[in-house]
């Protein structure tokens, strides 16, 4: 009896004196979020989320120290709530949009930034229709800046994440001339047709959206909202 | 009485206690010292020889993802060169472009210049003669070049040292800033003129003025590229407002002269030439440019530096031939075949009915080169009764570097067949299957048993993707199942390249003598039997380039310097060529082409940081980091 008595006070003692924290260093408790939102329509600007934009964060009080990127979502909008509450100097790198300058924000707790900016190019009156799974996609353009816009495309993905970066097909035209309002408004047209393309099987849905680019640093893509198909299965 | 016996305890213990040993001051008796080491003329040599050991050369033994000299121990690397990042070739696993843990040489790098520049500190106070000392000094310079000229093309500027540092205590003053990337070329072309000017005519198989005169050709021309196509890709930040990385625009015509130069003073004085420069037959010329390479000592003619692998054994040898021979040679190795040269490599040669241009293979009736979508029944597809048919009209260097399907190779025929057609028109391509036709069966890839074919059989990762065996640098004898086995030497720098880097330089900036660039280049076409000359134009040298020094650890750096990687590798896949057997009609069964996707289709997307190496270490030296 003693014995086992001792064992119990044994174990009791030896559970509760054990330290069952990992460290003595808090984890990440703040964190971003916001949206990236055009300063004329006040509507969001959509991105690519591989291969696109980027929110560069630089945490103040370390020498030397190294940059954080974040990632945006593909409707325009961001959030990373993992991040240590500090003073940062935030800055969009390899934007669609025109530059804005760096920021500082003081990060505590989930802390909103909205990016209320230019973008490259704006496309317009987007149409994307099918059929006979041939895919038909109607725009006009319309830029900010001076410079020209690059070429417009239309890319054929798996998912609603489709863009230039990520895409099973795509159809581009090349521009290299300023589009509206230097030149007068045109109407582009650019199809795919899925029956001819390897990668885009019928019977199955794809995402479809149109892109253009703007002759800059590191510009990305601009971008129209994507349009889901289901592709019809044609009798050979 | 006891306090005097104390007292005199207490000193005796003190005196003992405090005794002068000096066992501090014991020399090691594992290490010599330098006074000792070069007193010997033989330690000199050995001491170079050390330094020429670590020089950044990218031959047999050096692998992108682990570095240089891999050749101790059991190096299961998988034999994944610089070529498989590139459009040229595959490893039968996969490879994927450059990313942070390839290419990277930094900690070595500047181990060997420390050892260098205490090297130069020394040469002045060996014994011998004025003549002899400034050739340790030519040799020196050499290395110095090599290794800033390893640095460059990876990191851009990074921080010229022409001293040792002695650390006195205060890590502060061992931390040396970046110089600019134009200052870093300069160095390193001006280290190798000194070089060239230091050196004799021949060393043996040491460095000479040539060699010396020959890298600097091929440093010149990277810099100059970089110079005029940096502006292809936009990079921003620190190291870009600094001059850090990048060069402007209006130093190519300078870098450009400089390897004109330096190309034209080994053309024009030189003692090299190409080795068997007029052959035969088209046969013959295969054979003289396959010998070459599995032999350069064949060639002392072209070779102009050679690195040597004496015998096959762990820190000595290489492993080309138990990784890269196809299946059906393997001999007792397990793994095998790794190396797939691709379509788009076969398609670049030439066909000699049809010179100055890519010599695109047609499979099919209708010529469409640009459908990959694989077997298409509407189709009509070119039969061939002897597969190799297909290839009769190609540059000879096609076949030297690359085993053919149903070529001959170390006296048996190598079987690459990705499939069949079956007599009712059933296709079976890459998948296990065997059909029954008039008692004879047929197999998916050609022989019922894996050791008897080499092709598309995805296990194991031992049969190619492609359609395509590897050739270059093998020898013919049977491969010994051993790591580290092999001791083909490799070339280092051949006089082929001066040619073709001449042809580069005067083509890109108009500078130079453009006859005698023109020649250059069909120098080493008429090597591979071609009678017609083609003009000098960018795509021919390119073309010739890639043809030439393929499979040398060469292409990666040429898409870099012009910076085309990304916009070559943006989604795209590679493709080869699958020969399936058409066992519809009567025997005997012809075998049909198509140019298709590989197995597994994986695309890649050249990320344009990867132009630059990240520098490591920053956060202790301070050191302004790449983008």
């Amino acid at each position: 009896m003693n014995k086992i008595k001792y064992i119990i006070i044994l174990l009791a003692s030896v559970g509760s004196l054990v330290s069952c924290e990992l460290d003595n260093i808090d984890g990440p408790d703040a964190g971003l979020y916001g949206s990236i939102i055009d300063d004329v329509s006040g509507e969001l600007i959509e991105q690519d989320i591989i291969r696109g934009g980027e929110l560069e964060l630089r945490e103040f009080g370390y020498d030397n120290v190294s940059p954080q990127t974040m990632n945006y979502l593909v409707d325009g909008t961001f959030r990373d709530s993992k991040l240590f509450a500090n003073t940062y100097k935030v800055f969009p790198l390899k934007t669609n949009f025109h530059t804005i300058d760096t920021m500082v924000v003081n990060i505590s707790g989930q802390t909103k930034l909205d990016l209320v900016v230019s973008p490259y190019v704006r496309i317009k009156n987007a149409e994307i229709t099918m059929t006979d799974n041939i895919i038909t996609a109607t725009f006009s353009l319309e830029q900010t800046g001076d410079g020209n816009v690059v070429k417009v495309g239309l890319y054929a993905g798996a998912d609603a994440n489709v863009g230039e970066p990520v895409r099973l097909v795509k159809k581009e035209q090349g521009i290299d001339a300023p589009v509206a309002p230097f030149n007068p408004i045109e109407t582009y047209t650019l199809s795919i047709n899925a029956g001819n393309e390897q990668d885009l099987v019928e019977g199955k849905p794809y995402f479809f959206r149109i892109g253009a680019v703007y002759d800059a640093p590191n510009a990305r893509y601009n971008y129209a909202p994507a349009v889901e198909f289901m592709l019809e299965i044609t009798e050979d | 009485m006891k306090t005097i016996k104390n007292i005199f305890f207490l000193l005796l213990f003190s005196v003992i206690a405090t005794s002068c040993d000096d066992g501090l001051d014991i020399e090691p008796t594992d290490k010599i010292t330098a006074d000792e080491l070069f007193g010997d003329p033989e330690g000199t040599k050995m001491y170079l020889a050390d330094l020429y050991d670590r020089l950044p050369i990218e031959d047999l033994t050096y692998f992108p993802q682990e570095g240089f000299n891999l050749n101790h121990t059991s190096e299961n690397n998988g034999g994944r060169t610089n070529a498989m990042m590139t459009m040229m070739a595959q490893h039968s696993e996969g490879f994927g472009l450059p990313d942070d843990r390839k290419l990277n040489w930094w900690e070595d790098a500047f181990s060997l210049i420390r050892d260098v520049n205490l090297f130069i500190d020394i040469i002045p106070t060996l014994t011998g003669t004025e003549d002899e000392k400034n050739l340790l000094m030519g040799e020196a310079a050499f290395i110095r070049g090599f290794a800033y000229f390893g640095l460059a093309k990876r990191y851009g500027g990074v921080p010229i040292i022409l001293e040792p540092q002695d650390f006195d205590g205060d890590p502060e003053s061992l931390k040396v800033p970046r110089n600019t990337e134009k200052e870093t070329w300069d160095f390193v072309l001006a280290e190798l003129q000194v070089a060239a000017n230091l050196l004799g005519e021949s060393n043996g198989r040491r460095v000479s003025k040539w060699v010396a005169l020959a890298l600097k050709s091929r440093a010149a021309l990277h810099a100059a590229s970089l110079a005029k196509y940096g502006g292809n890709v936009d990079f921003t930040g620190e190291a870009v407002n600094l001059g850090l990385i990048g060069l402007p625009e209006n130093t190519a015509a300078g870098y450009y002269q400089a390897c004109i130069d330096a190309s034209n003073t080994i053309m024009t004085e030189g003692p090299h030439s190409l080795y068997k420069p007029n052959p035969g037959s088209v046969d013959e010329a295969a054979e003289n440019i396959r010998e070459m390479f599995a032999n350069p000592n064949l060639a002392p003619e072209e070779a102009m530096l050679i690195k040597g692998r004496t015998i096959g054994l762990e820190f000595y040898g290489n492993n080309y031939e138990i990784w890269f021979n196809p299946n059906q040679k393997a001999n007792g190795w397990p793994h095998p075949g790794r190396y797939c040269p691709t379509l788009e490599y076969a398609d670049m040669f030439e066909n000699y009915s049809n010179p100055g241009v890519d010599g695109t293979i047609v499979t099919t009736v209708d010529g469409d080169t640009e459908n990959y979508n694989g077997f298409d029944a509407s189709r009509e597809y070119l039969h061939f009764a002897d597969p190799t048919e297909l290839f009769a009209d190609k540059d000879a260097r096609l076949k030297a570097t690359v085993i053919l399907p149903y070529s001959e190779w170390k006296g048996d025929i190598m079987v690459y067949q990705a499939g069949f057609i079956k007599p009712n028109g059933d296709i079976k391509i890459e998948t296990n299957s065997r059909t029954e036709v008039d008692g004879e069966w047929y197999f998916t890839y050609g022989s019922k048993l894996a050791a008897d074919y080499n092709g598309f059989d995805p296990s194991g990762g031992n049969h190619s993707k492609t359609g395509f065996g590897y050739k270059k640098f093998l020898t013919l004898n049977d491969v010994v199942a051993l790591w580290n086995s092999g001791t083909t030497d490799f070339a280092a720098i051949r006089y082929a390249e001066v040619l073709i880097n001449y042809a580069e330089a005067v083509v890109e900036s108009g500078l130079g003598d453009a006859q005698q660039a023109a020649t250059a280049l069909n120098a080493t076409r008429r090597r591979a039997f071609h009678k017609t000359d083609i003009p000098l134009t960018i795509e021919n040298v390119l073309r010739e380039r890639a043809v030439e020094l393929a499979f040398e650890n060469r292409g990666v750096w040429d898409l870099m310097r012009r910076r085309s990687y990304h916009t070559l590798f943006n989604n795209n896949g590679k493709h080869g060529l699958k020969p399936v057997l058409d066992l519809r009609g009567d025997p005997p069964y012809k075998h049909i082409f198509l140019r298709d996707r590989l197995r597994g289709n994986r695309l890649y997307t050249f990320d344009i940081n990867q132009y630059y190496r990240n520098i490591p270490g920053v956060g202790l030296s301070g050191l302004v980091p790449n983008p």
